[in-house]
């Protein structure tokens, strides 16, 4: 791994995005990935040991992308290719795009403010009232900052190609199978645990990031708030960004029609959050990715 | 800062904002109304129709086509003017001037020609309305039973982009004008043509005052073209329709709320209207700000493509891209 190399691929990723006219032609990692995860989910999501079929499925599924990793790393090219892999796997240009979509929704109708915070968010979106929009926007910018972009950049810096790709397949194995519900609860146990442990230090990261990028470095309330959040990882940049943006976050909401009672974090911050809040959340990603920039030149300098 | 009364009461009014924010009049991108900008295509005009009086026979063809056009029933009587606008300003003097109700806010030329003539302006009243169908700026829609006053008028000069919510069919009713334009959704608001649809004894009342001949010869042959061309309606409706989404998603995108509008204009909610029009103007594209709000923006929809690339290079700098 290089900090420099790194350094490139953040901002071709800042700049480009995800072009759709490449996309178009070449199918995308994620999707080449999430292909894997379904033939293993196909394969071996069966039997009275799914548990320990979703441990061999996760462990195929590392060390697949371990080796894809450290090949494409000893590919003699001054590392054209791992810099344009890293930039594509992170997705940070994206997820502001999609952030800001929901702002713009939001401004013509609520009804396009729903449909622009459906492409980020799995919950039910049909019955969200303007600050529901808002605070889904807010809470899936904080926590794809961390899965998107500061994870990613964690696991390059510590084991280059192999980390990066190791980390990408857990996390999308994770969104796609590891779900507690009657068929994935077993199945998709061992995605759900490891993407917990590879998330716990970078989730941390991120609130520390977002709090120092915008001068909160009082931490009682991201200390306080972070645990009440039900998954152990997204309440920490959550609570951060809740925090900076003074909007609170979390609380009741609605999953596949069941009302969940969950507790606010940050309960003090504006409960009535709009378009404005959004974009302010869009700012503080790109205060963000600035501030990991700045680290990152920092590692190549030193 | 007001640039002078007559331009902050009307959209227009280039002249005014190029004398403060520098260019030319042809610098200017207007879109500070509602005119459509890409028109109805001038069609060849004959050196009769500049050189003759406008016969009987041409003026009918032209009331033959719109009566076709915006099926107006048999009962109403139909007349052509030199521009609506010229219908508003007469309107009021036909019958004794007494009270008025004009539910704003609305276009405000009906309130001055009804006050002109010594009408009273009051909030209800049974025995004259004046309707802004659909509304000037905030695109509000009107229904029948909205239109019952004993002096009704109907303003549809922005109609014809809805015309499925056309109120014509309140023309036979006694007392009722519904006024038309062609200056709006078929750009041609230079050749000032508009219509008073309605009430026989109104419509003999308003001939009477506007005297022979009202409309220019090239005038009527324009607007006999416009109006037995359905197909260029309904392709201009839809990219009306496409463009007005095309301006929102632009406008909300740069930071402001929609509104409300018709598919010939857009009104937009934030917190610093003078603001964003200034800094529009900065770029010379006007847009338009009322006196009587200082959250709203109303835009008309570019046209060329070079006008939506001047609006997004303006909206760009906007946000500090």
């Amino acid at each position: 791994m290089s900090a420099g190399l790194l350094a490139v691929a953040m901002i071709a990723d800042a700049v480009l995005g995800e072009p759709p006219v490449v996309w178009g032609r070449v199918p995308h990692p994620a999707v080449l990935m999430g292909r894997a995860i379904d033939l293993l989910d196909q394969r071996l999501n069966k039997g009275p040991t799914r548990r320990m079929m979703g441990v061999a499925a996760v462990a195929a599924l590392v060390a697949g992308a371990g080796a894809l990793g450290l090949a494409l790393h000893l590919i003699p090219d001054a590392g054209l290719i791992e810099a344009a892999v890293v930039a594509v796997l992170l997705a940070q240009k994206s997820l502001v795009d999609h952030v800001r979509a929901v702002a713009t929704g939001l401004r013509q109708s609520l009804k396009d403010g729903r449909q622009a915070v459906a492409m980020i968010v799995g919950r039910d979106t049909a019955t969200m009232k303007e600050p529901d929009v808002a605070r889904a926007a807010i809470e899936s910018a904080a926590e794809n900052l961390s899965d998107g972009v500061i994870a990613p950049i964690f696991w390059y810096l510590l084991f280059g190609l192999p980390g990066i790709l190791i980390y990408k397949v857990v996390n999308t194995a994770d969104s796609m199978i590891g779900h507690r519900t009657p068929k994935y609860e077993a199945f998709g146990w061992a995605a759900a645990r490891l993407d917990d442990v590879l998330n716990l230090v970078p989730a941390r990261l991120t609130a520390i990031l977002i709090a120092v990028t915008h001068g909160h470095l009082d931490t009682g309330p991201i200390l306080r708030d972070a645990p009440l959040h039900r998954s152990p990882n997204a309440g920490w940049p959550e609570a951060a960004m809740a925090v900076v943006l003074n909007v609170a976050l979390s609380g009741p909401r609605s999953y596949h029609g069941e009302k969940k009672d969950f507790p606010w974090v940050w309960k003090e911050g504006r409960r009535d959050p709009g378009p404005a809040e959004v974009d302010a959340a869009c700012r503080a990603l790109w205060r963000s990715w600035a501030g990991i920039l700045a680290v990152v030149l920092l590692l190549w300098w030193a | 800062m007001r640039i002078d009364s007559r331009a902050a009461d009307h959209g227009g009014g280039i002249d005014a904002a190029a004398a403060r924010y520098g260019g030319v009049r042809g610098d200017w991108l207007d879109l500070s109304t509602g005119i459509n900008r890409v028109p109805y295509p001038v069609v060849r005009l004959t050196a009769a129709a500049w050189r003759d009086l406008p016969d009987a026979g041409a003026i009918q063809a032209l009331e033959v086509a719109a009566r076709l056009f915006w099926n107006i029933p048999d009962k109403a009587a139909i007349f052509a003017a030199p521009g609506a606008s010229s219908l508003i300003a007469r309107i009021p003097d036909m019958v004794p001037a007494g009270k008025v109700a004009i539910p704003g806010p609305t276009y405000n030329e009906h309130a001055r020609a009804f006050r002109a003539c010594g009408w009273q302006v009051v909030d209800d009243t049974p025995a004259a309305r004046v309707v802004v169908h659909p509304n000037n700026p905030d695109g509000r829609l009107w229904t029948l039973t909205d239109c019952q006053s004993d002096l009704m008028i109907i303003d549809e000069s922005f109609g014809d982009v809805v015309p499925d919510q056309s109120l014509i069919a309140a023309s036979v009713r006694p007392g009722t004008l519904v006024l038309k334009s062609l200056g709006k959704f078929w750009g041609l608001a230079g050749a000032r043509l508009g219509f008073a649809i309605g009430d026989p004894e109104l419509i003999a009342a308003l001939r009477q005052m506007l005297g022979p001949w009202p409309v220019s010869g090239p005038a009527l042959a324009l607007g006999q073209a416009a109006l037995s061309d359905p197909a260029w309606a309904v392709r201009t409706r839809r990219r009306l329709a496409r463009d007005a989404q095309r301006l929102d998603r632009m406008m909300t995108d740069a930071g402001v709320r929609l509104s409300g509008g018709t598919d010939l204009f857009r009104l937009y909610d934030t917190a610093n209207a003078a603001g964003v029009q200034d800094d529009l103007a900065q770029h010379q594209i006007w847009t338009r700000t009322f006196p009587y709000s200082d959250r709203w923006l109303r835009l008309g929809l570019p046209g060329p493509r070079a006008e939506w690339d001047r609006l997004a290079v303006a909206l760009a700098a906007r946000r500090g891209i």
